[in-house]
This record gives structure tokens, C-alpha cells and sequence, in this order.
């Protein structure tokens, strides 16, 4: 036993990009792929992980010395940098908790459609990774494998009911027929979402208030491109700290690289997946065939609604601001601002599209998630120095906004902490 | 033939449109039809349009903005099986195979 234990501690210490493949290989295996197949999908996530170490370093040695120029300049209280979902996606993919859990989500799915407790299919297994990083962060936090397999039972069964109640309008309104969105990040907001919408349909004079959407996306679309978006903040923020320009220049280049580069080598690890994907989809759909059934996938399939890019490109100001008038905020926005669509589905959905009521509720859902991004930073740092990343020291933590805005996950998280 | 040029977009550029450009290339490949395929970020594809017209557009989310009259394809059943043979006879014609 202690020599499978040992095999075991050895492979895991060699690193994120040694283990993955070796587990992603005995997964595909598993779910009947063939070796050479299975081998070949493990081999490029760990490509992909070896591209998104090397490309998050890139990113920290250009945004630290910014954070902490303005840390001694001003007192900047902004420490946290969001430094992307994809990087969070990677480490949540990338610890020991990964094949105990990932199977445990799938039997929690399965043992829910037979009980008919959902209708909800979830397919969109490279989004495991929010219900992983919780996962991750308990077993890093308290060592038990079990708390961290909890976690991720209690968290989907909630999302794939909130996914089941939000079927109708995901498929009326964004046109999503047979669609369900079980994501965290998402369709967890739409327990703010629709209270707020009520809540705001009673208030007179408020209630008759009603934007659209429309000339937005040409306006702002520029923000929504990642490479301007790293140019402009990766600039803005250097030449406020006082730095030469050259530095200034090459911070704002090495920015707009990293925001476009970083999610470049998160498609290796998104490509390696697919072959367990695949595979899990047609384990799932051989045994439920011929019931009613939403096909769960990712909340992309609705951000390009007008309404949903719009918000999201609204938002993205409103956020800035935010973290910097919030008082005792610590997150500083920056990677995953182009990724607000996807916290937002739930702030504009209730009201079938209504700008101004978007932007209200969506201003609490940036709030919250940027305070819990500042409370996830030290774990998430934590996390990423654990599988290896280089995290460089200091006064600077890391965190992303995808992170926090997975709310109820951390409410889960501090419960189960509570009985380590 | 021509090497016909694709867009494939999703919310991210990332994850549902490698899925997208996986299933478009394999079908392309067996069909032996040489092509260029790339990917990006829905609020991307007006720019990357802009400055060089593809073939088609294979979305998984909807395209509100004004693409110029490039024909786009929605690719949501390369992701969830269902109607993909309507799916690729819309690709059949438009890339004219």
C-alpha cells in the first residue's frame, strides 16, 4: 500500500505538467478511449500547462513592479491582481483533487437524472474547473480529500437546479432551446438576479425606466478585445505609478501579450479535454436516452446576445471605478474585465433586457465579487505556488474575478473549513 | 480549390469554439477541402472581419454585429449533436462542396 501511496506523492511532486497527463491518460482510458488517444490528449495538457506557467510569468514580472510602484506611491490598497480566469481554470484543473472529483461530479449529475431530481445533462466538463477550484482550495486548506469531493456534490446539485429553474428564460430569451447554463460563475447570480428584477418592478418611477442596448457594442467594443484592453490598463497604470516610459511602453505591450497569450495555451488544455469530454458525453447520453433533457454547456453560448455584450462592456468602467472607490476593496481588475458578459447573463435575463435595470443589479454583482476576489487572493496564490507556477514575492497577491464571482461556492467553502 | 478561410467565435475564443474548430476540421478533412481556420473571441470578430474577409463565420453564440454580408453559421450542434447534419449541409453550401 505504502508503495502505491509513495508512486503516488512521487508522480504528484513532479509537477502539475507531468501529473495531468498521466491522469487525463487513465481517465480517457477509463471512459473506453484507446491508449494512444487518451496518451496523446494527456501530452497536450501537459503542453498547455507548461505554456500557461511561462506565460503567467511573463504576465506577473510586468504587472508587479507596477503594484508595488503604486503601493509605495500612493498607498495603493489595491494589492490583488486579477490575473485571469484562465490561470484560475489551470489551477483548479491542475491539483491531486482532480480525478476524484471529476468523477464525483459526473455520478452526482447521473444519480440526479435517474432520481429525476434534475433534467439538466452537464456536458460542459471543461467548466468543472469552478466547482475543482473550490475543491482545490479545501484540500489545500485542510488536507481532506473528502471535504474537497464535497464540496463540488454540494456545489453542482445547487447549480444544476438553479440551471433546471433558468431553462425557460435561457431558452425564450437567449434563444438557447434545449440549453441549460449549469455555471457557477453565471447562473449562480440568478438568485440576485430575479429578486432585484422583482424588486425593482415595485419601486414607481424606477420601474418605468427602461434602456436598450442598442450603438453600445460599436462604442465600447474596443474594450472588449483583450490586447486593447491589456494595452490601455497595462499603460494607464504604469505611467500613473510614476514609471519611465519605457517601461510604460513595454509594461503595456507585455500586458496586451499576456491577455492574449495566456488563454492561447488555456485552448491546449482546453483540446487535450475534449477526448474526455466526448467520452462523458456519450457515457451520459447511452444511459438517458429518449428522456427530457437539457443539454448543459458553457454560458458562451449566450454571450454574444446584444443585450448580455452590451451589459457586459458597460460594466467593464463601472468595475474599474468600483475597485477603487469600494472601501477596503484589494482586488485590482484586470485579466478577466473582458469576461464580465458572463457574470452578467443574470443581471440583464430577468428583465428580458432592460439596460438600466442590468447596470443596477450588475453593480452589486461586480461589488461582491470584487470584495470575494480579495478574499480568495491569498488562497489562489497560495494554489499556484503549490503546483509550481512562479509567483514572485512581495506585497502582491494574485486572484481573478471569475474566482470571486462564483459566490455561494465560498459560502460552501467555509462551512465544510469549518468541519476540518 | 481555393484554401477557404474560417472564423470560428465563441464567448472566450477559447472553449466552446475548440470544440467547434476540432468537429469543422475533421469534417473539412474528410471532405478533403483545404482551409484556414482560426479562432477568437465573439466581440473580436467585427475587427478581425474588417481586416480580412473570411469564407464563413461559425458561431456558438449569436453575432449581432454588422459582418458586411459574410454568411454566418451557427455551430451550436458541433457541440451538442443534435441537427449537426443540417449544420455541415448549410457549410456544404455555403463553401460550395
Amino acid at each position: 500500500m505504502s508503495v502505491v501511496f509513495d508512486f503516488f506523492k512521487y508522480i504528484i511532486d513532479l509537477g502539475v505538467s507531468v501529473m495531468m497527463p498521466i491522469i487525463i491518460t487513465i481517465l480517457g482510458v477509463v471512459f473506453g478511449r484507446k491508449l494512444t488517444v487518451s496518451f496523446k490528449a494527456g501530452l497536450t495538457v501537459g503542453i498547455g500547462f507548461i505554456g500557461i506557467n511561462v506565460m503567467s510569468g511573463v504576465m506577473m514580472n510586468a504587472i508587479t513592479p507596477v503594484t508595488k510602484a503604486l503601493v509605495e506611491r500612493y498607498n495603493f490598497s489595491l494589492t490583488a491582481t486579477d490575473i485571469g480566469w484562465g490561470i484560475g481554470s489551470s489551477i483548479a484543473w491542475g491539483t491531486p483533487v482532480v480525478p476524484f472529483v471529476f468523477l464525483a461530479i459526473i455520478a452526482t449529475n447521473i444519480i440526479m437524472l435517474m432520481f429525476n431530481l434534475t433534467k439538466t445533462m452537464d456536458v460542459d466538463i471543461w467548466n468543472y474547473w469552478q466547482p475543482l477550484f473550490i475543491s482545490s482550495a479545501l484540500y489545500l486548506t485542510t488536507g481532506s480529500m473528502i471535504l474537497a469531493v464535497l464540496s463540488a456534490v454540494i456545489n453542482m446539485a445547487i447549480i444544476f437546479k438553479l440551471a433546471d429553474w433558468t431553462q425557460k428564460d435561457v431558452s425564450e430569451v437567449l434563444g438557447l432551446e434545449g440549453i441549460s447554463l449549469p455555471a457557477l460563475q453565471t447562473t449562480g447570480w440568478a438568485v440576485l438576479g430575479y429578486p432585484m428584477n422583482w424588486l425593482l418592478d415595485r419601486i414607481p418611477g424606477i420601474n418605468k425606466i427602461n434602456w436598450t442596448t442598442e450603438k453600445i457594442q460599436q462604442k465600447l467594443g474596443i474594450f472588449g478585445e483583450p490586447m486593447m484592453m491589456g494595452l490601455i490598463i497595462g499603460g494607464l497604470l504604469s505611467a500613473v505609478a510614476g514609471m519611465p516610459v519605457s517601461d510604460v511602453l513595454t509594461t503595456a505591450v507585455s500586458i496586451a501579450a499576456s491577455l492574449v497569450l495566456i488563454p492561447r495555451m488555456v485552448s491546449l488544455l482546453m483540446d487535450g479535454l475534449i477526448v474526455i469530454s466526448e467520452a462523458a458525453q456519450e457515457f451520459m447520453e447511452k444511459r438517458f436516452e429518449g428522456r427530457e433533457i437539457h443539454i448543459g454547456l458553457d454560458a458562451a453560448l449566450g454571450i454574444g446576445h446584444p443585450f448580455v455584450l452590451s451589459l457586459g462592456l458597460l460594466m467593464i468602467p463601472i468595475t474599474l471605478v468600483l475597485a477603487f472607490i469600494l472601501p477596503g476593496n484589494k482586488t485590482m481588475p484586470l485579466a478577466d474585465l473582458t469576461a464580465l458578459p458572463f457574470y452578467m447573463i443574470f443581471a440583464i435575463l430577468p428583465s428580458k433586457g432592460n439596460l438600466f435595470r442590468g447596470v443596477i443589479t450588475g453593480i452589486f454583482i461586480a461589488a461582491i465579487t470584487l470584495y470575494i476576489s480579495g478574499i480568495a487572493a491569498p488562497i489562489m496564490t497560495g494554489l499556484a505556488a503549490d503546483i509550481g507556477y512562479q509567483i514572485p514575492g512581495g506585497a502582491t497577491e494574485i486572484t481573478s474575478l471569475a474566482v470571486g464571482t462564483q459566490w455561494y461556492s465560498w459560502i460552501v467553502y467555509y462551512v465544510l473549513s469549518l468541519l476540518a | 480549390m481555393n484554401r477557404k478561410r474560417i472564423y470560428v467565435c465563441c464567448g472566450t475564443g477559447i472553449a466552446t469554439s475548440t470544440v467547434i474548430v476540432k468537429k469543422v476540421s475533421e469534417f473539412l478533412n474528410e471532405n478533403n477541402i483545404p482551409f484556414d481556420i482560426s479562432q477568437c473571441i465573439v466581440s473580436d470578430v467585427p475587427s478581425k472581419v474588417a481586416n480580412k474577409k473570411p469564407d464563413v463565420v461559425i458561431s456558438s453564440t449569436t453575432i449581432s454585429a454588422d459582418l458586411g454580408g459574410v454568411p454566418v453559421v451557427l455551430g451550436r450542434s458541433f457541440l451538442t449533436g443534435i441537427g449537426r447534419d443540417k449544420t455541415k449541409q448549410e457549410l456544404r453550401e455555403i463553401l460550395g462542396f
